[in-house]
């Protein structure tokens, strides 16, 4: 009990002393303004003036392998064309992203770009940067913001990339498909696109999903268990369609636990998604029969919308980024050393 | 005479079945035969096991039993530790998912270096067991601690590692996402030309040794003395604080296999994603048990039963291909049923039925 009190005291001490401190510090810069001397708050501001600054509101530091390529792209990008890049994190917290979005309009950024976690709620934050009359980009996702209320976007188009996957298995002409849909995490707008264009196919098609079920945290274990089981329980199945690349490892696992041939020269066709360096080494291999791409690499696009507004030329509103798909019978190596991330 | 000696034995007969009812682990036993029944009743293959082969040609158990049995195993070894700290500390360790994945980050850094697809193992396997062993019982020291030494409530001192050690993970790691030698793979699948999965072996190992160090020591006394009254049990000379200490740390051993077994399984490790909320299926599966949350008296072998029984329920929502949307309700609904079951209004009900059955009985002998 004794040492529980000298931790509140220290605490109570220590955040006395930070007030003290934050104090001390609001009243220094008052006098500064007062005086109207060239602070270092000015030549800063100097320095910074033919600088571009831009915002970043990113979603984690390190989710997967495609955040950390998303994450250097943007890096990279604005290195190169010379803007200063303020990048915050919300680290899988919708309301931390919204207080960071506030935060950087009252910073007074340039530019805005946003990677929202979640595709609501963004209203308020896209006012107020109207208001501030700083330019409000969205990126990666889309958010549901009214026409007005945006600049412009770069987004993923995960619909389209769902409706390649099944314009490719149209191309098959299986006799018949038996579909297992592993779905990410649900309601993830990634989910919502890619599991709506194969149960649109499929309906469109007569094709038979024999299990639809969304994996928490797109978790590759949970996706062999799943497949496991599948197997264990007697369904037959000839496509695998897993949202990305690690469910698609994972389903390969369990078909290799219990003998199951697929791939290229084998009975069950798997087509995964985001396209990640060791994934097309899989389509490669011959191990994936397709792999469609969500592209990461925002930055370069970013820049050039900022660099056309700049210049006060018309942009396009809303941008996808360019997605490919690779197909294991044209594949080639060169694609695969060329692949970054 | 004969009549006499028949009414004797169905009295008898009607006596086991009434200790049968009233023993702690009928009902958590009860639903899981249930549950397996009812999965046989909707699948008749349900309990088939064949004997298969993988795609390298070594025999492989297949069947949904089989798949219940391993995939459960972090469940069983997690509600293991969760029971012993359940009981001392009269709180919950929520931040158990975290520290397996911490765990897994260890033993990834391990085994893969800077690599993020080694072709070979960069050190031996029983060395990364043994560090994520350790890095699982710092996990536990350090909750331990703040349970012990300062008193804070569990879950809010779990609460600390359960926010930041996703990020620790990650940073152990290096922020890489390796994928280690297929030579890892054979803890959390199949040692080749053996087909039993290896998790479930490993699984009947942590039993066994759980029963025997409650058998040989006293730790299982002193843990619930400790969480029925720590006063009176510091008054008995019991030492409160270190019996505490001690759960978690053995909570910290649980994780560290469990994190070993589920690395092990596809050989990489998503600090952000590995075992998803694993925290609450494993206290779910404490309180299954018939273990009371509050602390206190204690059944290991009803959280075990616990978290098959939860695994069984996966297993029957994926075979079943329930909606997606569906699944938690589906799951909360059967929880919700046998959760009521074991409320004492629903169970007093229960027993005065069959005692009244066994009243008459023994009338009739009269």
């Amino acid at each position: 009990m004794k040492i529980f009190k000298k931790l509140i005291i220290l605490v109570l001490a220590f955040s006395m002393m930070f007030s003290v401190v934050s104090c001390g510090k609001t009243s220094s810069e008052a006098s500064d303004n007062s005086t109207v001397a060239p602070t270092s708050a000015d030549t800063s501001a100097s320095d910074t003036a033919d600088k571009i600054v831009v915002g970043v509101v990113q979603t984690n530091a390190n989710e997967s392998d495609w955040r950390t390529a998303n994450t250097k792209s943007f890096n990279e990008a604005f290195a190169d064309a010379g803007f200063e890049l303020k990048m915050v994190f919300g680290e899988g917290d919708h309301a931390k992203q919204i207080s960071q979005a506030q935060q950087l309009i009252q910073e007074e950024v340039d530019y805005l770009v946003v990677l929202g976690l979640q595709s609501a709620g963004w209203e308020d934050v896209a006012k107020a940067a109207q208001e501030a009359g700083i330019p409000f980009i969205m990126a990666d996702r889309k958010l549901d913001l009214s026409e007005d209320l945006y600049t412009a976007m770069v987004c993923s188009d995960f619909a389209a990339e769902g409706a390649k996957a099944v314009d490719w298995l149209k191309a098959q002409a299986l006799d018949s498909y038996q579909i297992v849909v592993l779905g990410g995490d649900t309601g993830s707008s990634a989910q919502l696109g890619r599991s709506q264009a194969i149960e649109d196919g499929a309906a469109a098609n007569g094709w038979e999903i024999v299990f639809n079920q969304n994996m928490k945290g797109w978790d590759e274990t949970l996706a062999k268990q799943a497949v496991a089981d599948l197997i264990a329980s007697g369904q037959q199945f000839n496509v695998i369609y897993a949202e990305n690349d690690n469910m698609a490892r994972g389903a390969c696992d369990a078909m290799d636990a219990a003998g199951i041939t697929y791939g290229k020269t084998g009975d069950v066709k798997v087509i995964a998604f985001d396209a990640n360096k060791w994934a097309l080494e899989k389509v490669l291999a011959g191990e994936f029969n397709l792999d469609v791409e969500c592209n990461p690499l925002h930055g370069p696009r970013i820049v050039k919308l900022i660099n056309q507004l700049e210049a006060g030329e018309a942009v396009e509103k809303n941008a996808y980024v360019d997605e490919e798909m690779f197909d294991c019978d044209t594949i080639t190596q060169a694609i695969v050393d060329a692949r970054s991330y | 005479m004969s009549k006499n000696n028949e009414k004797i034995s169905s009295a008898r007969i009607l006596q086991i079945i009434n200790t049968v009812i009233r023993h702690k682990l009928f009902i958590p036993i009860a639903f899981l035969v249930s549950l397996l029944l009812l999965n046989v009743f909707i699948n008749p293959g349900f309990l088939r096991i064949t004997l298969g082969k993988d795609s390298a040609g070594n025999p492989v158990l297949i069947g949904n039993l089989i798949n219940i049995l391993s995939n459960a195993t972090e469940l069983v070894i997690l509600a293991i530790g969760m029971t012993l700290v359940t009981a001392s500390s009269k709180g919950q360790d929520i931040s158990v998912g975290a520290a397996v994945a911490i765990v897994g980050g260890v033993i990834m850094r391990v085994l893969c270096g800077n690599e993020t697809q080694p072709s070979t193992l960069h050190a031996p396997v029983l060395l990364a067991l043994l560090l994520g062993c350790l890095a699982g019982m710092a996990c536990g020291a350090f909750n331990g601690m703040l349970v012990s030494r300062f008193q804070i409530q569990p879950m809010v001192a779990t609460l600390i590692l359960f926010t930041a050690g996703r990020s620790i993970a990650s940073m152990a790691m290096g922020g890489l996402k390796p994928k280690a030698a297929s030579a890892f793979g054979c803890y959390g699948n199949f040692i080749p030309g053996f087909p039993v999965p290896t998790p479930i072996l490993i699984t009947i190992a942590m039993i066994a040794m759980t029963c025997v160090i409650l058998k040989k020591t006293n730790l299982g006394l002193y843990t619930k003395a400790v969480g029925i009254n720590d006063k009176a049990a510091s008054l008995n000379g019991l030492h409160p604080k270190r019996i505490k200490f001690l759960t978690f740390i053995i909570m910290g051993f649980c994780v560290g296999i469990a994190g070993f077994v589920q690395a092990s399984r596809v050989q990489t490790v998503n600090p952000y994603t590995i075992v998803p909320s694993i925290e609450m299926d494993v206290i779910l599966a404490v309180a299954l048990g018939g273990n009371s949350l509050g602390g206190g008296k204690f059944s290991i072998k009803g959280s075990i039963i616990g978290a098959y029984t939860i695994q069984t329920l996966t297993s029957m929502l994926t075979t079943l291909n329930v909606n997606t949307n569906a699944v938690p309700v589906f799951k909360a609904v059967i929880i919700l049923i046998l959760v009521a079951i074991q409320t004492p209004m629903v169970s007093s009900l229960f027993h005065n039925k069959s005692s009244r059955v066994l009243i008459s009985g023994r009338k009739e002998r009269g």
